[in-house]
Protein backbone atom coordinates (compact mmCIF):
# COMPACT_ATOMS: atom_id res chain seq x y z
CA UNK A 1 0.00 0.00 0.00
CA UNK A 2 0.91 3.49 -0.27
CA UNK A 3 0.78 5.90 2.42
CA UNK A 4 -0.65 9.51 1.63
CA UNK A 5 0.99 10.84 4.95
CA UNK A 6 4.85 11.19 5.62
CA UNK A 7 6.68 8.67 7.50
CA UNK A 8 9.74 8.61 9.80
CA UNK A 9 12.73 7.59 7.56
CA UNK A 10 14.24 5.57 10.31
CA UNK A 11 18.23 5.28 9.90
CA UNK A 12 18.69 8.65 7.95
CA UNK A 13 17.48 10.67 11.38
CA UNK A 14 19.34 8.39 13.29
CA UNK A 15 22.49 9.55 12.28
CA UNK A 16 20.93 13.11 12.37
CA UNK A 17 20.25 12.84 15.61
CA UNK A 18 23.69 11.52 16.27
CA UNK A 19 25.51 14.77 14.79
CA UNK A 20 27.05 17.25 16.87
CA UNK A 21 26.90 21.12 15.37
CA UNK A 22 30.98 22.19 15.28
CA UNK A 23 32.21 25.42 15.14
CA UNK A 24 35.31 26.06 13.73
CA UNK A 25 37.65 28.16 12.06
CA UNK A 26 38.90 25.37 9.84
CA UNK A 27 39.21 25.81 5.86
CA UNK A 28 37.92 22.93 4.06
CA UNK A 29 41.21 21.83 3.45
CA UNK A 30 42.06 21.43 6.77
CA UNK A 31 39.07 20.06 7.70
CA UNK A 32 39.60 17.38 5.34
CA UNK A 33 42.18 16.01 7.61
CA UNK A 34 40.09 15.45 10.85
CA UNK A 35 39.33 12.27 11.61
CA UNK A 36 36.52 10.67 9.37
CA UNK A 37 34.67 9.56 13.38
CA UNK A 38 34.57 13.76 13.72
CA UNK A 39 33.77 14.67 10.24
CA UNK A 40 31.00 11.84 9.87
CA UNK A 41 29.33 13.22 13.08
CA UNK A 42 29.38 16.97 13.07
CA UNK A 43 27.62 19.29 11.33
CA UNK A 44 30.66 21.74 10.43
CA UNK A 45 30.91 24.39 7.69
CA UNK A 46 34.80 25.97 7.29
CA UNK A 47 35.65 29.28 9.02
CA UNK A 48 31.92 29.00 10.74
CA UNK A 49 32.12 29.56 14.21
CA UNK A 50 28.56 31.31 15.06
CA UNK A 51 26.70 28.75 17.36
CA UNK A 52 22.91 29.63 16.30
CA UNK A 53 23.79 29.95 12.66
CA UNK A 54 24.96 26.09 12.68
CA UNK A 55 22.54 24.98 15.21
CA UNK A 56 19.88 26.33 12.43
CA UNK A 57 21.51 24.66 9.56
CA UNK A 58 21.16 21.36 11.60
CA UNK A 59 17.68 21.49 11.70
CA UNK A 60 17.79 23.03 8.24
CA UNK A 61 19.15 19.59 7.57
CA UNK A 62 16.95 17.46 9.46
CA UNK A 63 14.08 18.83 7.98
CA UNK A 64 15.35 18.82 4.11
CA UNK A 65 16.31 14.58 5.25
CA UNK A 66 12.71 14.38 6.67
CA UNK A 67 11.15 15.88 3.75
CA UNK A 68 9.28 18.59 5.73
CA UNK A 69 11.37 21.12 3.96
CA UNK A 70 12.98 21.85 0.87
CA UNK A 71 16.43 23.38 0.17
CA UNK A 72 15.04 27.08 -1.64
CA UNK A 73 12.91 27.11 1.76
CA UNK A 74 15.64 26.51 3.86
CA UNK A 75 18.24 28.99 1.70
CA UNK A 76 16.45 32.08 2.33
CA UNK A 77 15.70 31.37 6.22
CA UNK A 78 19.61 30.74 6.66
CA UNK A 79 20.92 33.24 4.27
CA UNK A 80 18.28 35.79 6.72
CA UNK A 81 20.17 34.82 9.73
CA UNK A 82 23.62 35.07 8.05
CA UNK A 83 22.41 38.72 7.27
CA UNK A 84 21.12 39.04 11.00
CA UNK A 85 24.28 37.54 12.32
CA UNK A 86 26.61 39.97 9.80
CA UNK A 87 28.11 37.01 8.30
CA UNK A 88 28.33 37.91 4.96
CA UNK A 89 30.09 34.55 3.46
CA UNK A 90 27.01 32.69 4.27
CA UNK A 91 24.30 34.81 2.74
CA UNK A 92 25.86 33.78 -1.21
CA UNK A 93 23.31 30.97 -2.52
CA UNK A 94 26.53 28.99 -3.27
CA UNK A 95 27.41 28.81 -0.05
CA UNK A 96 24.38 28.06 1.64
CA UNK A 97 23.56 25.07 -1.56
CA UNK A 98 26.54 24.05 -0.80
CA UNK A 99 26.23 23.08 3.45
CA UNK A 100 22.49 21.91 2.61
CA UNK A 101 23.25 19.77 -0.20
CA UNK A 102 26.50 18.30 1.33
CA UNK A 103 24.30 17.32 4.44
CA UNK A 104 21.49 16.38 3.17
CA UNK A 105 23.31 13.95 1.02
CA UNK A 106 25.39 12.68 3.35
CA UNK A 107 22.41 11.71 5.89
CA UNK A 108 20.91 10.11 2.74
CA UNK A 109 24.00 8.22 1.85
CA UNK A 110 24.54 7.34 5.58
CA UNK A 111 21.53 5.48 5.57
CA UNK A 112 21.61 4.10 1.93
CA UNK A 113 25.37 2.14 3.13
CA UNK A 114 23.65 1.07 5.78
CA UNK A 115 20.77 -0.75 4.36
CA UNK A 116 23.29 -2.24 1.57
CA UNK A 117 25.27 -3.87 4.39
CA UNK A 118 22.57 -5.92 6.35
CA UNK A 119 24.08 -9.42 5.18
CA UNK A 120 21.49 -10.35 2.65
CA UNK A 121 21.22 -7.68 0.94
CA UNK A 122 24.96 -7.54 0.65
CA UNK A 123 25.04 -11.16 -1.08
CA UNK A 124 22.67 -9.85 -3.31
CA UNK A 125 23.83 -7.02 -4.22
CA UNK A 126 27.88 -7.44 -3.02
CA UNK A 127 28.91 -4.71 -5.61
CA UNK A 128 27.95 -1.17 -6.70
CA UNK A 129 28.29 1.44 -9.44
CA UNK A 130 29.67 4.82 -9.46
CA UNK A 131 27.61 7.20 -11.88
CA UNK A 132 27.10 10.47 -12.85
CA UNK A 133 23.76 10.91 -11.48
CA UNK A 134 23.28 14.41 -12.12
CA UNK A 135 25.29 16.44 -14.82
CA UNK A 136 27.50 19.40 -13.70
CA UNK A 137 28.31 23.09 -15.91
CA UNK A 138 32.17 21.72 -14.80
CA UNK A 139 32.38 18.01 -14.37
CA UNK A 140 35.48 16.56 -12.56
CA UNK A 141 37.54 13.90 -13.90
CA UNK A 142 36.50 11.32 -11.76
CA UNK A 143 37.63 8.64 -14.12
CA UNK A 144 41.47 9.56 -13.13
CA UNK A 145 40.22 9.50 -9.45
CA UNK A 146 39.22 6.43 -10.29
CA UNK A 147 41.93 4.95 -11.75
CA UNK A 148 44.77 6.65 -9.55
CA UNK A 149 42.73 4.51 -6.48
CA UNK A 150 43.38 1.03 -8.67
CA UNK A 151 39.52 1.40 -10.01
CA UNK A 152 38.79 -1.15 -13.04
CA UNK A 153 36.37 0.05 -16.07
CA UNK A 154 34.06 -2.53 -16.66
CA UNK A 155 32.23 -2.48 -20.67
CA UNK A 156 28.25 -0.87 -20.61
CA UNK A 157 26.46 1.55 -20.97
CA UNK A 158 28.16 4.71 -19.10
CA UNK A 159 28.80 8.57 -18.93
CA UNK A 160 32.90 8.16 -19.53
CA UNK A 161 34.46 6.72 -22.22
CA UNK A 162 36.76 4.84 -19.94
CA UNK A 163 33.50 2.99 -19.34
CA UNK A 164 31.82 1.73 -15.90
CA UNK A 165 33.15 2.61 -12.85
CA UNK A 166 32.50 -0.51 -10.56
CA UNK A 167 33.46 -2.15 -6.91
CA UNK A 168 32.27 -4.82 -3.81
CA UNK A 169 30.48 -1.98 -1.40
CA UNK A 170 33.46 -3.05 1.00
CA UNK A 171 35.89 -1.98 -1.27
CA UNK A 172 38.68 0.49 0.11
CA UNK A 173 38.30 2.37 -3.09
CA UNK A 174 35.30 3.89 -1.97
CA UNK A 175 36.65 5.67 0.90
CA UNK A 176 39.95 6.05 -1.08
CA UNK A 177 37.66 8.36 -3.96
CA UNK A 178 35.66 10.44 -1.26
CA UNK A 179 37.02 14.14 -0.58
CA UNK A 180 35.49 13.54 3.04
CA UNK A 181 36.86 9.79 3.39
CA UNK A 182 33.50 8.11 3.74
CA UNK A 183 32.27 5.64 1.81
CA UNK A 184 28.96 6.59 0.61
CA UNK A 185 28.14 10.21 -1.29
CA UNK A 186 28.44 12.54 -1.61
CA UNK A 187 31.97 11.97 -2.74
CA UNK A 188 32.85 15.36 -2.81
CA UNK A 189 31.46 19.19 -2.75
CA UNK A 190 28.83 19.60 -4.92
CA UNK A 191 29.31 16.53 -7.05
CA UNK A 192 27.01 15.17 -9.29
CA UNK A 193 28.15 11.51 -8.41
CA UNK A 194 26.70 8.90 -6.92
CA UNK A 195 25.92 4.86 -6.44
CA UNK A 196 23.24 2.47 -7.28
CA UNK A 197 23.59 -0.94 -6.63
CA UNK A 198 25.01 -4.09 -8.73
CA UNK A 199 23.39 -7.12 -8.06
CA UNK A 200 25.35 -10.36 -7.50
CA UNK A 201 24.72 -12.28 -10.97
CA UNK A 202 25.92 -9.22 -12.65
CA UNK A 203 28.93 -8.63 -10.18
CA UNK A 204 30.20 -12.77 -11.06
CA UNK A 205 29.73 -11.55 -15.20
CA UNK A 206 32.10 -9.29 -14.59
CA UNK A 207 34.61 -10.92 -12.88
CA UNK A 208 34.65 -9.03 -9.73
CA UNK A 209 33.04 -12.24 -7.92
CA UNK A 210 33.58 -16.19 -7.43
CA UNK A 211 30.29 -17.81 -7.80
CA UNK A 212 31.04 -18.99 -3.84
CA UNK A 213 32.23 -15.51 -2.87
CA UNK A 214 30.41 -13.51 -0.57
CA UNK A 215 31.22 -10.18 1.06
CA UNK A 216 31.18 -10.17 4.58
CA UNK A 217 29.11 -6.82 6.51
CA UNK A 218 31.37 -3.98 7.51
CA UNK A 219 32.05 -3.73 11.20
CA UNK A 220 31.66 -0.04 11.79
CA UNK A 221 29.04 1.21 13.83
CA UNK A 222 28.92 5.17 15.31
CA UNK A 223 31.31 5.58 18.16
CA UNK A 224 28.70 5.09 21.11
CA UNK A 225 31.27 7.16 23.17
CA UNK A 226 30.79 9.79 21.06
CA UNK A 227 27.40 9.26 20.30
CA UNK A 228 26.52 9.73 23.92
CA UNK A 229 28.87 12.91 24.25
CA UNK A 230 27.65 14.95 21.61
CA UNK A 231 25.52 18.42 21.99
CA UNK A 232 25.69 21.43 20.76
CA UNK A 233 28.79 24.03 20.33
CA UNK A 234 30.26 25.26 23.26
CA UNK A 235 29.76 22.09 25.02
CA UNK A 236 32.55 20.92 27.07
CA UNK A 237 31.46 17.35 26.72
CA UNK A 238 31.77 17.41 22.94
CA UNK A 239 34.79 18.93 23.24
CA UNK A 240 36.78 16.16 25.48
CA UNK A 241 35.10 13.58 22.79
CA UNK A 242 36.33 15.24 19.70
CA UNK A 243 39.75 16.08 21.23
CA UNK A 244 41.16 12.51 21.13
CA UNK A 245 40.09 12.41 17.56
CA UNK A 246 41.70 15.85 16.41
CA UNK A 247 45.69 15.03 17.39
CA UNK A 248 47.80 17.58 16.63
CA UNK A 249 45.47 19.35 13.61
CA UNK A 250 43.10 20.98 16.04
CA UNK A 251 41.99 21.86 19.08
CA UNK A 252 38.74 22.61 20.71
CA UNK A 253 38.99 26.12 23.07
CA UNK A 254 37.21 26.94 25.70
CA UNK A 255 34.44 28.41 23.81
CA UNK A 256 33.98 25.35 22.30
CA UNK A 257 35.24 26.31 19.14
CA UNK A 258 37.27 23.87 16.98
CA UNK A 259 40.70 26.03 15.95
CA UNK A 260 43.42 24.78 13.83
CA UNK A 261 46.97 24.25 15.52
CA UNK A 262 48.93 25.20 12.48
CA UNK A 263 52.00 23.63 11.18
CA UNK A 264 54.39 22.18 13.02
CA UNK A 265 52.40 22.63 16.56
CA UNK B 1 9.58 -58.39 0.81
CA UNK B 2 11.94 -55.63 -1.52
CA UNK B 3 13.50 -52.80 0.57
CA UNK B 4 15.89 -50.45 -0.95
CA UNK B 5 18.98 -49.21 1.79
CA UNK B 6 20.20 -45.21 0.88
CA UNK B 7 23.36 -44.47 2.24
CA UNK B 8 24.62 -41.19 2.10
CA UNK B 9 28.00 -40.68 1.82
CA UNK B 10 28.14 -37.05 1.54
CA UNK B 11 25.64 -34.71 2.95
CA UNK B 12 24.95 -31.73 0.65
CA UNK B 13 21.55 -31.04 1.01
CA UNK B 14 21.36 -30.15 5.31
CA UNK B 15 23.78 -27.34 4.90
CA UNK B 16 21.69 -25.75 2.11
CA UNK B 17 18.27 -26.54 4.01
CA UNK B 18 19.71 -24.66 6.51
CA UNK B 19 20.50 -21.63 5.09
CA UNK B 20 17.24 -21.31 2.94
CA UNK B 21 15.62 -21.56 6.47
CA UNK B 22 17.71 -18.95 8.19
CA UNK B 23 17.43 -17.38 4.84
CA UNK B 24 13.96 -16.97 4.86
CA UNK B 25 13.21 -16.02 8.09
CA UNK B 26 11.44 -12.70 8.16
CA UNK B 27 14.83 -10.41 9.52
CA UNK B 28 16.99 -11.52 6.36
CA UNK B 29 13.89 -11.87 3.48
CA UNK B 30 12.16 -8.60 4.29
CA UNK B 31 15.11 -6.85 3.76
CA UNK B 32 15.62 -8.58 0.03
CA UNK B 33 11.73 -7.14 -0.45
CA UNK B 34 12.66 -3.66 0.48
CA UNK B 35 15.82 -3.40 -1.02
CA UNK B 36 14.04 -4.51 -4.14
CA UNK B 37 11.29 -2.01 -3.95
CA UNK B 38 13.86 0.62 -3.09
CA UNK B 39 16.44 0.11 -5.80
CA UNK B 40 12.57 -0.20 -8.79
CA UNK B 41 11.97 3.42 -7.25
CA UNK B 42 15.28 4.93 -7.07
CA UNK B 43 15.91 3.74 -10.75
CA UNK B 44 12.35 5.00 -11.73
CA UNK B 45 13.51 8.56 -10.03
CA UNK B 46 16.78 8.13 -12.27
CA UNK B 47 14.94 7.55 -15.81
CA UNK B 48 12.62 10.85 -14.49
CA UNK B 49 15.52 12.73 -13.94
CA UNK B 50 16.72 11.94 -17.29
CA UNK B 51 13.52 12.45 -19.29
CA UNK B 52 12.15 15.84 -17.40
CA UNK B 53 14.04 18.43 -17.19
CA UNK B 54 13.03 21.73 -16.00
CA UNK B 55 10.78 23.43 -18.89
CA UNK B 56 12.40 27.06 -18.36
CA UNK B 57 15.39 26.08 -18.30
CA UNK B 58 18.44 27.20 -16.88
CA UNK B 59 20.42 25.68 -13.78
CA UNK B 60 18.54 22.22 -12.66
CA UNK B 61 17.90 21.67 -9.53
CA UNK B 62 17.33 17.65 -10.20
CA UNK B 63 14.61 17.46 -8.26
CA UNK B 64 14.11 13.58 -9.07
CA UNK B 65 17.87 12.84 -8.45
CA UNK B 66 16.74 13.93 -4.97
CA UNK B 67 13.71 12.09 -4.69
CA UNK B 68 16.04 9.23 -5.98
CA UNK B 69 18.55 10.08 -2.93
CA UNK B 70 15.87 10.79 -0.17
CA UNK B 71 14.40 7.32 -1.09
CA UNK B 72 15.24 4.84 1.76
CA UNK B 73 12.82 1.86 3.73
CA UNK B 74 12.45 1.00 7.34
CA UNK B 75 11.73 -2.27 8.37
CA UNK B 76 9.62 -3.79 11.43
CA UNK B 77 9.33 -7.39 12.00
CA UNK B 78 7.47 -8.95 9.06
CA UNK B 79 7.07 -5.53 6.86
CA UNK B 80 9.12 -2.67 5.43
CA UNK B 81 7.89 0.33 4.30
CA UNK B 82 9.58 2.31 1.35
CA UNK B 83 9.65 6.18 2.11
CA UNK B 84 10.59 9.72 -0.32
CA UNK B 85 11.84 12.13 2.21
CA UNK B 86 11.19 14.97 -1.02
CA UNK B 87 8.79 17.81 -0.06
CA UNK B 88 6.27 17.81 -3.06
CA UNK B 89 6.27 13.97 -4.14
CA UNK B 90 2.99 13.10 -2.34
CA UNK B 91 1.02 15.96 -4.06
CA UNK B 92 3.12 15.00 -7.49
CA UNK B 93 1.74 11.43 -7.27
CA UNK B 94 -1.45 12.20 -5.89
CA UNK B 95 -2.76 15.78 -7.38
CA UNK B 96 -4.03 18.05 -5.85
CA UNK B 97 -5.18 21.81 -5.18
CA UNK B 98 -2.25 23.74 -3.79
CA UNK B 99 -3.95 27.26 -2.06
CA UNK B 100 -2.21 29.91 -0.48
CA UNK B 101 -2.13 31.09 3.10
CA UNK B 102 -0.62 27.89 3.86
CA UNK B 103 2.40 29.42 4.99
CA UNK B 104 3.48 32.86 6.48
CA UNK B 105 4.74 35.04 4.16
CA UNK B 106 8.85 35.93 4.00
CA UNK B 107 7.87 39.55 3.93
CA UNK B 108 5.42 40.66 5.85
CA UNK B 109 4.97 37.05 8.67
CA UNK B 110 1.56 37.19 8.02
CA UNK B 111 -0.04 34.17 5.82
CA UNK B 112 0.89 34.18 2.05
CA UNK B 113 -2.28 35.40 -0.18
CA UNK B 114 -0.52 34.29 -3.34
CA UNK B 115 1.64 31.31 -4.56
CA UNK B 116 4.58 32.42 -6.60
CA UNK B 117 5.34 30.53 -9.29
CA UNK B 118 8.90 31.36 -11.29
CA UNK B 119 8.39 32.59 -14.65
CA UNK B 120 11.94 32.35 -15.52
CA UNK B 121 15.20 29.85 -15.51
CA UNK B 122 16.78 32.50 -13.42
CA UNK B 123 13.33 32.84 -10.97
CA UNK B 124 12.94 28.90 -10.86
CA UNK B 125 14.70 27.24 -8.09
CA UNK B 126 14.13 30.30 -5.72
CA UNK B 127 12.13 31.85 -3.34
CA UNK B 128 10.54 35.04 -4.40
CA UNK B 129 12.37 36.36 -0.95
CA UNK B 130 15.88 35.76 -2.79
CA UNK B 131 14.81 38.96 -5.05
CA UNK B 132 14.90 41.93 -3.13
CA UNK B 133 13.95 44.12 -5.63
CA UNK B 134 10.68 42.74 -6.88
CA UNK B 135 7.84 44.96 -7.29
CA UNK B 136 4.28 43.68 -7.66
CA UNK B 137 2.19 44.46 -11.22
CA UNK B 138 -1.02 44.65 -10.58
CA UNK B 139 -3.82 44.18 -13.13
CA UNK B 140 -7.53 44.85 -13.85
CA UNK B 141 -8.06 41.47 -11.25
CA UNK B 142 -5.46 42.43 -8.76
CA UNK B 143 -1.62 41.79 -8.20
CA UNK B 144 -0.91 39.08 -11.25
CA UNK B 145 3.18 39.04 -10.98
CA UNK B 146 6.26 40.14 -9.33
CA UNK B 147 8.88 41.81 -11.24
CA UNK B 148 12.31 43.38 -11.44
CA UNK B 149 12.86 46.52 -13.17
CA UNK B 150 15.02 46.95 -15.96
CA UNK B 151 14.78 50.70 -16.87
CA UNK B 152 13.01 53.07 -15.55
CA UNK B 153 11.58 55.26 -17.46
CA UNK B 154 10.24 58.95 -16.60
CA UNK B 155 6.48 60.55 -16.66
CA UNK B 156 6.12 62.07 -20.04
CA UNK B 157 3.15 63.81 -22.25
CA UNK B 158 2.81 60.49 -23.91
CA UNK B 159 2.41 58.81 -20.92
CA UNK B 160 -0.13 60.97 -19.45
CA UNK B 161 2.08 62.14 -16.80
CA UNK B 162 2.41 58.44 -15.02
CA UNK B 163 5.65 57.12 -14.72
CA UNK B 164 5.93 53.93 -17.00
CA UNK B 165 8.85 51.14 -16.56
CA UNK B 166 10.24 48.30 -18.06
CA UNK B 167 9.63 45.26 -16.41
CA UNK B 168 10.91 41.69 -16.12
CA UNK B 169 8.29 39.19 -14.73
CA UNK B 170 10.04 36.73 -12.06
CA UNK B 171 7.01 35.22 -10.82
CA UNK B 172 3.48 34.75 -11.64
CA UNK B 173 0.90 34.99 -8.93
CA UNK B 174 -1.63 32.67 -8.29
CA UNK B 175 -4.13 32.09 -5.58
CA UNK B 176 -4.31 28.51 -6.08
CA UNK B 177 -3.07 26.16 -8.41
CA UNK B 178 -4.15 22.27 -9.22
CA UNK B 179 -1.21 19.60 -9.82
CA UNK B 180 -3.07 17.23 -11.64
CA UNK B 181 -2.08 13.06 -10.36
CA UNK B 182 1.31 11.93 -11.77
CA UNK B 183 0.89 8.12 -11.28
CA UNK B 184 4.43 7.38 -13.09
CA UNK B 185 6.19 9.04 -10.04
CA UNK B 186 6.53 5.75 -8.56
CA UNK B 187 6.99 2.40 -10.71
CA UNK B 188 3.83 0.30 -11.47
CA UNK B 189 2.24 -2.26 -9.24
CA UNK B 190 3.38 -4.65 -11.73
CA UNK B 191 7.47 -3.30 -12.46
CA UNK B 192 6.94 -3.55 -8.30
CA UNK B 193 6.00 -7.21 -8.87
CA UNK B 194 8.37 -8.27 -11.20
CA UNK B 195 11.65 -6.72 -9.58
CA UNK B 196 10.42 -8.32 -6.20
CA UNK B 197 9.28 -12.13 -7.80
CA UNK B 198 12.82 -11.78 -10.03
CA UNK B 199 15.40 -10.18 -7.00
CA UNK B 200 13.25 -13.22 -4.73
CA UNK B 201 14.20 -16.18 -6.92
CA UNK B 202 18.11 -15.10 -6.99
CA UNK B 203 18.11 -15.41 -3.51
CA UNK B 204 16.62 -18.58 -3.22
CA UNK B 205 18.56 -20.14 -5.75
CA UNK B 206 21.46 -17.80 -3.80
CA UNK B 207 21.08 -19.34 -0.59
CA UNK B 208 20.83 -23.12 -1.96
CA UNK B 209 23.58 -22.82 -3.78
CA UNK B 210 25.67 -21.06 -1.10
CA UNK B 211 24.56 -22.76 1.75
CA UNK B 212 25.20 -20.04 4.01
CA UNK B 213 24.93 -15.96 4.72
CA UNK B 214 27.63 -14.01 4.74
CA UNK B 215 28.65 -13.26 8.05
CA UNK B 216 26.35 -10.72 9.97
CA UNK B 217 28.95 -8.07 11.95
CA UNK B 218 27.84 -5.31 14.11
CA UNK B 219 26.07 -2.78 11.29
CA UNK B 220 25.50 -0.49 14.00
Amino acid sequence: MIFPHPVTLREAMETRAAKAILPTDLSSAMLRQLPRAVRERAIFSAGVQNVDFLERAKQAIDDIIAGKSNRATERTALRELAEKFDLAALTRDGRLNLILDTQSKMGNGYGSWIEGQHPSVLLMWPAQEFYRAEDRKEPRDWPSRWSEAGGDFFPGDSDYPEGRMIALKNDPIWEDISAFGLPYAPFDYNSGMDLRDIDRDEAIDIGLLDEDGMEDSEERGLNEGLRASVGVGGNFGLGLALGEFLGDIAKVGTDGIVRFLGAGS
Amino acid sequence: MFTIDIVITKDTATPAVRALREGLQAENVVPIFARSVANAVRGNFDDLDESRPNKLGGSRTHYYSGARSATKYTIKGDHATISVGQVGMRLRFYGGTVEAGRNPSYITGQPTKYLTIPATAESYGHRAADFPDLIVLWGNGGPFALARVTQKKIATAKSSGAETNDTEILYWLKAEVDIPADRTMLPSSEQIRQAISGDFARYVRTLWRMGALPAAGDIG
